[in-house]
């Protein structure tokens, strides 16, 4: 297996408003934790995501509370957008290649929480999030007829997760994720660069003109499968006072991740180490860079036969807000 | 009994989840937002109000965190309470004195 310097994802979504939220994100831009801690009206948050290259616009809106000052249940609409295999391929051999995902999340305050005990140290929040996505890939077979193979295709998955998130004592969050996702193995396929040549002769001057087409795809044993994805997490959220506005805080997160299902599941244990900073207007304190480091498939149980060390990635990103409301 | 035209107003910094109002037993909710000002508020007018106004708020989220509710009462000055979260929760009260307006 190749060694890979990959990046991890904190993705971190400055607030337009009075709240703030904390997304992180897994290598593949699969959120970890996802806790909407208030936006009051409508946002057009954004988010990029360094490792998979990809583009995210998230809208939130509110629901009235009849109790309590502050919103307790938001819908999120999210729109994400990538190329199939990376920003150098998104345009290849004359096809347009992206892969977009569009996710509807519905999240509430308090599911186990007592909402009427004011001195509870404990408060959760959960979100309910169903996504669909649609990726133009090509595959690339040797083995069979000339003609048939180079395969465009598109894969269009659905996926389903449920993420619960519990602070405790105002600085503890636990978060636990489950989810159902159609998904296939195309990234972990190997890449390929795929060149046509042809060859055009002048008549007339005896010239010999060759060129060539280049199409980027995978080779390998392509499988689509169901899986259960699965994510356990702490963070560590720093401290939100006011007379600490001016200072820079760091917080970190430690996770461990798997996918179950028809195939075999990798284990994954990674570490975020994320520094913050409060906003003046908001008092909102919320991570502007992190380095995350990702341990994959801890077990071997894929079976690459390398050292883990050499399974060990690394990620870093920084998020952008599209409004100010 | 007497009614006063009460409007609240309350100032959120940091990220709190929850934060709830109590005027004597009932709770206040349906609150707006003024974007501009960056508060949420609540008009309540003709509010009945016999002897003191008791108000209570409690807060959730993350540790310094804090609201800052103002009560106005029309004909006297402003009052404040203010929350500032520790261990996840914050709570305070506060029994106002209505000040009694000369009857015309």
């Amino acid at each position: 297996m190749k060694k890979n310097i990959t990046l991890i994802a904190i993705t971190i979504l400055f607030p337009a408003l009075s709240f703030g939220q904390v997304f992180l994100e897994t290598l593949e831009g699969d959120e970890i934790t996802l806790n909407p801690i208030g936006i009051n009206n409508g946002a057009i948050l954004g988010s990029l995501n360094s490792s998979e290259q990809s583009l995210q616009f998230k809208s939130v809106f509110t629901l009235p509370n009849k109790n309590g000052v502050l919103p307790n249940q938001f819908v999120t609409l999210s729109v994400k957008g990538k190329p199939s295999d990376g920003i150098a391929t998104l345009f290849s051999g004359g096809n347009f290649n992206p892969s977009t995902a569009i996710n509807l999340a519905y999240s509430k305050i308090h599911l186990f929480s007592d909402k009427d005990k004011a001195d509870a140290k404990f408060i959760d929040f959960f979100t309910l999030k169903a996504g669909y996505n649609v990726n133009k890939q090509t595959l690339f077979k040797s083995d069979t007829l000339f003609k048939d193979q180079i395969n465009d295709f598109t894969f269009e998955g659905l996926d389903l997760s449920f993420n619960y998130n519990a602070l405790l004592s105002g600085k503890n969050l636990l978060t636990v994720s489950i989810g159902y996702a159609q998904k296939n193995n195309y990234s972990k396929l190997d890449k390929v660069e795929i060149k046509d040549f042809a060859t055009i002769t002048d008549s007339l001057s005896g010239t010999s003109r060759t060129y060539s087409e280049t199409i980027n795809g995978r080779m390998g044993n392509y499988k689509e499968y169901e899986s259960f994805p699965f994510r356990i997490a702490y963070t560590s959220c720093p401290s939100e006072f006011k007379e600490d506005e001016n200072k820079m805080k760091f917080g970190y997160t430690l996770y461990y991740s798997s996918e179950f299902g028809n195939n075999t599941p990798a284990h994954n244990l990674g570490a975020l180490l994320f520094l913050t900073k409060q906003s003046e207007k908001t008092g909102i304190r919320t991570p502007v860079i992190g380095l995350g480091i990702q341990a994959n498939d801890i077990s071997d149980n894929l079976n690459k036969g390398n050292n883990l060390t050499k399974r060990v990635t690394f990620n870093l990103t920084t998020t952008f807000n599209l409004t100010s409301l | 009994m007497k009614t006063r035209d009460l409007r609240l107003e309350i100032k959120i910094w940091g990220s709190m989840l929850e934060c709830r109002v109590f005027l004597e037993t009932d709770e206040v909710g349906l609150w707006a937002y003024n974007a501009s000002k960056k508060i949420f508020f609540k008009e309540l007018p003709d509010y009945p109000i016999e002897g003191e106004l008791d108000v209570r708020m409690f807060c959730k989220g993350k540790n310094g965190a804090s609201a800052k509710l103002t009560v106005k009462i029309k004909d006297q000055a402003d009052d404040s309470l203010e929350c500032v979260i520790n261990k996840g929760n914050s709570e305070t009260s506060k029994s106002i004195t209505i000040i009694q307006t000369a009857d015309l």
